[in-house]
Order: C-alpha cells, then sequence, then structure tokens
C-alpha cells in the first residue's frame, strides 16, 4: 500500500507544469473562500459596532413596558441590586445609566421639544459615542451642573451657539409640576443621525435627578459586553433573565434596533447564498482540473495497465494522486489565503464614504482572520477533491489498456 | 479552418465537455449571484418604501431641513394632477403634518398629528394591512382617528375610546376636537407608533384651519429603478421652485447608505466569484491546449502555417464559450426567473417595518446575462492567446517526440 502513495506523491512532481496548474486553480479557489469568510467577519463586526457603540450599547436594562410608552415615572426597580449585580457579572464590560424625559428647550428666538438625557460622564464615554461626536466645546469637563450638550441639528433651530444660554422645562416625575433651569452650551455634537442631533440634549444625571424628582433612579442602563460574546444576539444568553427580573426587561440590540437586526439577517442570508455560490465554482473548478489532468494521462494508465496492475490498484493510484494534490493545493491556498487577506486587514478595504455619521459607520471594513478558515475550508477542499477522483478512478479501472494506448494517437 | 476547428471540438467529446463545464457553471452561477443580488437588492428598498415614506417626496421648499407648520403645499390637488401626468408615475398620497396633546379620560400625551387620505394612503403604502386592532379610517371624515400602538398603550386607549386632542390651529386659535379611535396601527417603527395620531385629511384639514393644503406628497412609481432621475423629471415639470421634489435616497439617507454598504459587500463577493470563474476557465483552456502539443507538432509537419494554427485554436475555444454562454444564458435566465416568482425560502423569516420577509427574490437584470457572458468569453479568449502562440511557433519534430 504504502507504495502506491509513494508513487502518487512522485507523480505530482513527474509533471511539474501540470501540478502547478492545478494546484494553482484549486489554492486560489481556497484563498477565496478563506478571504471571503473573513471579510464577513469583518463586516458584521463593522455593522454591529456601527450599530451598538455609538449610543445604543449592545443592551439595554429598562422598566418592563417603559420601551413602548417612555412614561417618566417607570425607571428601573431596584436599581441598587442590578447595578451592583452587574458589576459583578464578568460578561459585562462596561455600562451606564440614563435618566430620561421629554422637554422643552427654549433660547431667545425659539422653542423645541426634545428629549433630555441625564447621563454620567464618565461611564457614558466608556460606552457610547457621545464624547467623540462633540464637535465644538468640549465633553463635560470640570463640574459645572449647568452644562448641557446639544445636537447641531437643534443649536441650527434654536439659533444658538457654544456658551449660549437656554431654558430646559421638564415635568416633575411625581406631581407632573413644570421645573424650569437655565443651562449652558457647553459642547455641540453631531451623530449624523439627524433624530439625534435635532432632538437630544445631555445634562448631568444627578442634576436631571434632582430636576425630575427622582433620586437615585435611572430609566436606561446601556451594556457593553466582553469583546467576541456576542451576547446581545443571544435571545437565550442566561444574562437576558438573568436581569429580567423584578418588573424590568433586559434586551439585546437585536431587539431593541429590529431593523438593524433585519438588516443583518438579510446580509448574513446574502452572503450565505453568495458563499455557497462561490463554493460551487471553486468545486467546479477542482472536478475540472482534476478530470483534465488524469484525462490526459489515460495513455500512461493504459500502460501501467498492461505491465500488470489490477484494476482496484489502479483504482486506488488516482485517488491517491487527487489526495497528494489536494494536499499541495491546500498549502497554495493557506499562504495565499492568509497573505491577501492579512494584508487587507492591514490596509482595510475602502467602503464608499458612509457618512452615516463621521462617528457611526466607519469607513474601512478590515477583515477578521479566525482560525476555524484555516481548518473548516481546507477539509471541505480535500473531502471533495478526493471524493471528485473517484470516477477518473474508477474509468481508469475498468478500461481496456489496449483501447487507452490506441487512442491518445 | 474554422471547419477544422468545429470538427476538433467533437473530435475529442470529453474534453470539450469538460471546458464547457467550466464556463457554463461559471456562468450560470455568476448569473444567478448578480441576480440574486439586484433582485433581493429592490425587493428590499420596494418593501422599505412602501412601508410608510414613499419612493418621491415633495415637500414645500427647505421642509426636509426645517420642518415647519406653515410651509404647507397651498393647491396640492393640481400639482398631484401634474405629477401623475409624469409617466411612470403610479400613485400618491398627501399627508399633512401638526403636533398636539392627545388625552383619554386622565391620560394625557404629546402626539404627532398625521392627516392622511385612507384610500390614497391604502394604495400607496399599503396603510390598511397594518392595522392591527380595529378597522381602517372610513373613506368620509367621520371623526374617526387610528393610533399607533405604543401611543394607545400610553394612553391606555382601545377601540371604540373617544379622544380628545388639543393644539394651536394654522389662524392661532385653539384647535380642539374629539375623535373616536377605530383602529390601532403598526408601521414598524417604534418612534411612530408611540406618537402617530392618523386622521383623516379633511379631518384635520379643519381642525388646523389648513383648507386644501397639505405638507407633503409620497409619490409612487412603477418600479425603484432611476428614481432621481423621476424626481427630477416631475421637480421639472411642476415648474415651481417653491416646490423640492426628493428621491428616498436623500430623503432617507442613513437607509440607502447601509443599502450601499451592503450592496458593495456583495459586489466584492462577485468580483471574487467572476475572478475564480476565470481562474477556472484559464486552467482548463491551457490544459486542453498544452496536452495537444503532439497534434500540433503534426499539424506543422503537414505544412500548416503558424499563423493558421493560432487562428485555429482561438477559434475553438471561441466556439466553445459561445456555445457555453448560449447554454447557460438559457439556463440562468430561466432560474432567475423561476427564483424571481418563487423565491429563496429563508433559513429563517426576520421582520421589516412589520412585514414579515420570508422569501428573497431574483431577477433577470441585463448584467445578470451580459457581465458573466463578457468575463467567460475574455477569459477564455485573452488566456488562449499564449496558448495558440505556443502552438503555432512548436518546432514539429520536437513536438511530436513528446508523449
Amino acid at each position: 500500500m504504502g507504495i502506491f502513495i509513494k508513487l502518487a506523491w512522485r507523480n505530482m512532481f513527474r509533471n511539474k507544469r501540470r501540478t502547478l496548474l492545478a494546484s494553482l486553480a484549486i489554492g486560489v479557489g481556497l484563498a477565496a473562500l478563506i478571504f471571503t469568510d473573513a471579510l464577513v467577519v469583518g463586516m458584521e463586526d463593522n455593522m454591529i459596532e456601527s450599530a451598538t457603540s455609538t449610543y445604543l450599547g449592545e443592551g439595554e436594562i429598562h422598566r418592563a413596558g417603559y420601551q413602548e410608552t417612555q412614561k417618566v415615572e417607570q425607571t428601573i426597580n431596584n436599581l441598587d441590586t442590578v447595578v451592583s449585580e452587574l458589576k459583578a457579572s464578568p460578561v459585562v464590560r462596561a455600562f451606564t445609566e440614563r435618566l430620561m424625559s421629554f422637554g422643552m428647550v427654549t433660547s431667545p428666538s425659539n422653542v423645541q421639544s426634545v428629549s433630555i438625557v441625564g447621563i454620567d460622564p464618565e461611564s457614558e464615554a466608556q460606552l457610547s459615542m457621545v464624547d467623540e461626536a462633540i464637535t465644538e466645546g468640549s465633553y463635560f469637563t470640570g463640574s459645572n451642573p449647568r452644562n448641557i450638550l446639544i445636537g447641531d441639528g437643534l443649536a441650527d433651530i434654536l439659533s444658538v451657539g457654544l456658551n449660549d444660554r437656554i431654558v430646559v422645562t421638564l415635568a416633575e416625575a411625581h406631581t407632573g409640576e413644570l421645573v424650569q433651569e437655565m443651562f449652558r452650551i457647553s459642547g455641540i455634537f453631531r451623530f449624523g443621525v439627524k433624530e439625534m442631533d435635532r432632538g437630544m440634549g445631555f445634562i448631568r444625571l444627578p442634576k436631571a435627578r434632582s430636576m425630575l424628582g427622582l433620586p437615585g433612579a435611572a430609566h436606561e442602563i446601556a451594556i457593553q459586553f466582553v469583546a467576541g460574546e456576542h451576547i446581545g444576539r443571544k435571545k437565550n444568553a442566561p444574562f437576558w433573565t438573568k436581569f429580567s427580573q423584578d418588573g424590568n426587561l433586559a434586551e439585546g440590540w437585536t431587539e431593541l434596533q429590529p431593523q438593524l437586526a433585519s438588516m443583518l439577517q438579510y446580509t448574513q442570508f446574502s452572503t450565505y447564498l453568495m458563499g455557497i455560490i462561490l463554493f460551487g465554482v471553486v468545486i467546479f473548478g477542482i472536478i475540472n482540473t482534476l478530470f483534465m489532468s488524469l484525462h490526459e494521462r489515460m495513455f500512461e494508465f493504459g500502460v501501467l495497465r498492461a505491465v500488470g496492475t489490477r484494476p482496484f490498484e489502479m483504482g486506488k493510484l488516482i485517488i491517491y494522486e487527487a489526495a497528494c494534490l489536494s494536499v499541495i493545493s491546500i498549502l497554495v491556498g493557506l499562504i495565499l489565503g492568509y497573505i491577501i487577506t492579512y494584508i487587507m486587514t492591514l490596509t482595510g478595504i475602502n467602503y464608499t464614504g458612509i457618512e452615516f455619521a463621521g462617528v457611526t459607520f466607519r469607513n474601512m471594513i478590515y477583515p477578521v482572520l479566525r482560525l476555524r478558515q484555516f481548518i473548516e475550508y481546507p477539509f471541505w477542499v480535500f473531502v471533495f477533491t478526493t471524493i471528485t477522483g473517484i470516477y477518473p478512478a474508477w474509468y481508469a479501472a475498468k478500461m481496456q489498456p489496449a483501447e487507452a494506448m490506441r487512442k491518445s494517437f | 479552418m474554422f471547419k477544422i476547428a468545429f470538427r476538433n471540438i467533437f473530435r475529442q467529446k470529453r474534453r470539450t465537455i469538460l471546458t464547457m463545464l467550466t464556463m457554463f457553471g461559471g456562468f450560470v452561477l455568476s448569473a444567478i449571484s448578480i441576480g440574486y443580488a439586484d433582485g433581493s437588492y429592490s425587493y428590499i428598498i420596494d418593501l422599505f418604501t412602501h412601508n410608510r415614506l414613499g419612493q418621491i417626496q415633495v415637500h414645500e421648499d427647505n421642509y426636509l431641513d426645517r420642518p415647519s407648520l406653515y410651509k404647507t403645499i397651498k393647491d396640492y390637488q393640481s400639482v398631484a394632477d401634474t405629477v401623475m401626468g409624469v409617466p411612470r408615475v403610479e400613485s400618491w398620497a398627501p399627508r399633512l403634518y401638526s403636533a398636539g396633546l392627545a388625552s383619554v379620560d386622565d391620560q394625557t400625551a404629546g402626539v404627532q398629528v398625521i392627516g392622511i387620505d385612507p384610500e390614497r394612503e391604502d394604495q400607496a403604502t399599503h396603510f390598511d394591512s397594518k392595522v392591527v386592532e380595529g378597522r381602517y379610517l372610513s373613506p368620509q371624515p367621520h371623526h374617526e382617528v387610528m393610533l399607533g400602538k405604543g401611543l394607545a398603550k400610553l394612553l391606555s386607549a382601545g377601540v371604540g375610546d373617544t379622544t380628545m386632542i388639543l393644539s394651536q390651529a394654522a389662524d392661532g386659535s385653539i384647535a380642539n376636537d374629539l375623535y373616536r379611535v377605530v383602529g390601532i396601527t403598526d408601521r414598524g417603527d417604534a418612534t411612530e407608533n408611540r406618537t402617530a395620531y392618523y386622521l383623516n385629511l379633511q379631518d384635520a384639514q379643519d381642525l388646523f384651519v389648513f383648507p386644501g393644503q397639505v405638507h407633503e406628497l409620497i409619490v409612487m412609481a412603477d418600479n425603484i429603478h432611476h428614481l432621481d432621475r423621476l424626481a427630477h423629471t416631475i421637480q421639472q415639470t411642476l415648474r415651481n421652485d417653491a416646490l423640492q421634489v426628493k428621491p428616498w435616497m436623500e430623503f432617507a439617507r442613513t437607509f440607502y447608505q447601509a443599502m450601499q454598504a451592503d450592496l458593495q459587500g456583495m459586489w466584492i463577493m462577485l468580483l471574487v466569484i467572476i475572478l475564480i470563474v476565470a481562474i477556472g476557465v484559464l486552467n482548463t483552456v491551457l490544459m486542453s491546449i498544452l496536452e495537444r502539443t503532439r497534434e500540433y507538432g503534426v499539424l506543422r509537419a503537414m505544412g500548416t502555417r503558424p499563423f493558421e494554427i493560432f487562428r485555429m485554436v482561438i477559434y475553438e475555444v471561441t466556439v466553445i464559450a459561445v456555445v457555453s454562454i448560449l447554454i447557460g444564458a438559457v439556463l440562468s435566465i430561466g432560474i432567475n426567473y423561476y427564483f424571481g416568482i418563487n423565491g429563496f425560502a429563508l433559513s429563517s423569516a426576520f421582520e421589516w417595518g412589520g412585514m414579515e420577509v420570508s422569501h428573497l427574490y431574483t431577477t433577470v437584470s441585463p448584467r445578470s446575462v451580459y457581465l458573466p457572458a463578457i468575463t467567460v468569453l475574455f477569459t477564455s479568449l485573452i488566456v488562449s492567446v499564449f496558448p495558440a502562440i505556443k502552438a503555432a511557433r512548436i518546432a514539429p519534430a520536437q513536438a511530436m517526440r513528446m508523449h
């Protein structure tokens, strides 16, 4: 048996040009599979990050029902317990508390109804991009409780600029009485999302709590998980049930932003389909290459048969050859795939100038290399190449030596 | 010479079939992927624009950037008539927007009042199918209202309840009136669900004292192609600088860019597929010519001139490529057509704007035929030039010695 493997291996190098051509064709196919997979992973990561890191977070906790009605009295139950449990949770990378209310902002020239959000500057900066989105002035520096950040769209509507004063009117949570306070615009942000730039103002959490009469309360906790866990996408993760107690509801971004989740699902299905088609094309290439390279050697096989090689051994030899060829091709493919993908991970692929928030969508997509890409795809290429070898093997095994040798003239 | 090439093709049936298989397989697979990319893209956009935004919107100048109660389209009926006169326009619907405070018993909430023409709105955006409880507005104004489902919860209102609205009318007077809830809607957008208060357009015009005026016209075309051009045509036909006509790519920029990003990802994959097809063709053609060195040697020995051999090789490859493309085109058009009607079943259905998407569709677009055709034909021709030159330059004696 050993001799056939040896013979098959040696046959590879007898006609170097043929082997080179075949292994290049199959290898490029494998490299394409690896590259595409890496690209898809990179695209998905990019999309999820765009969706979650701007403001949303990978998950959020609210009082159950708050999302639908946004009633100001529906704050998170047992906030202290929730916060300490979040601190202890090993999967949570960062989280931040927010207190929100609809209110009115008045400038000397206009009035606009906006969503006023009380944030904790420190933890918010770790989680969302409010701090990065500041285009004028600065994110909360110092400790002035009367600082407010507004969007450039809102500044436009109100005809105000940096350091101007505006009046914020909110309704106290329990009594419904109106509370008015003067704020100084310390920063102007731009997310590039109209609704946010026009309809949001950020103030410090303690200030919001005192204005709304909700000491120590929060409506929302946004959470970012440790990298690679993708808990935001796993509806069944134990995290969600653990924090959906006492009348609270913890949800991942796929449920908070169903449109984005749909978009991702659509992308996933498309890439899945394209992946299958690509695999189909590669398989075609393998079948063809193998058939060609064996077909042109029928004369040689005829000779082998004529000198007494038994049909079964004949078939074995050809399958071994197919296997050897796939091993060489896989080596070529792995090296090619790694080099191409690695270069791309460094340079990135320029993706349309998506201005969708100078912050939100990054303009570059970086493919992501995963070990699995270098195990699964080579495995399938090996399997398919070897299986493809069965037909020529069977054909060569049952041929008449005399006829095979005559044919080639 | 052409005859010889033709006969060569049939002489070695297996080799011909193999070569054709590569070209044909590559063609069909890349045609399907382009058909899918084009088809599913149009389908998603179609769903999106039919959901609530419309494909083209007409506003008073600058309304999109700075909406104001007073930026109305005055004589909207005649504007709409002009728009309908533009070829490709299929339907339109008017909308009036304003804000107010709505209350049911002791519950009060800020709402966005949206005045719609029930019949036209349903024609343009299939609004009737988005009613989750109760029924759709009746065509004539009967002081009826539909609430977004979040708003209904916020007001603890159900079908049959009476709501009171309080706001300011265009003439500065106080606008208030009573409307009976007939339906609860879900258009798949959380903000809209939480604030939308749909009235019959006429009711809304009466309430806000805007006789015969609207803020927005949405326009639907026969298909989603070249809507920017259509918007431009409408703008020119209207001859009214006070009106602004925008296609969805502009008023829904975020979505448009997300789609563009997605499409671009798909094109990268298509390029990879086309590249692999090209390499497959290259490999096949190269092999099938190289293995015939001996044959060319014989031809040369019999006195065939080098250029004739070159021509023969090119002819052969061309014939094979053309035949593969023809068969491939027939099959791929068939497949794209079939999946264009029946669709690919998704592994798991997803919800889009209150509609369940369970299938995605391919389409028979011109480029799903000509792009793969160009790829196959050109790669086979370019690729065959070098081996053809080699075959033409063969030294007969040496070539025939080889096996």
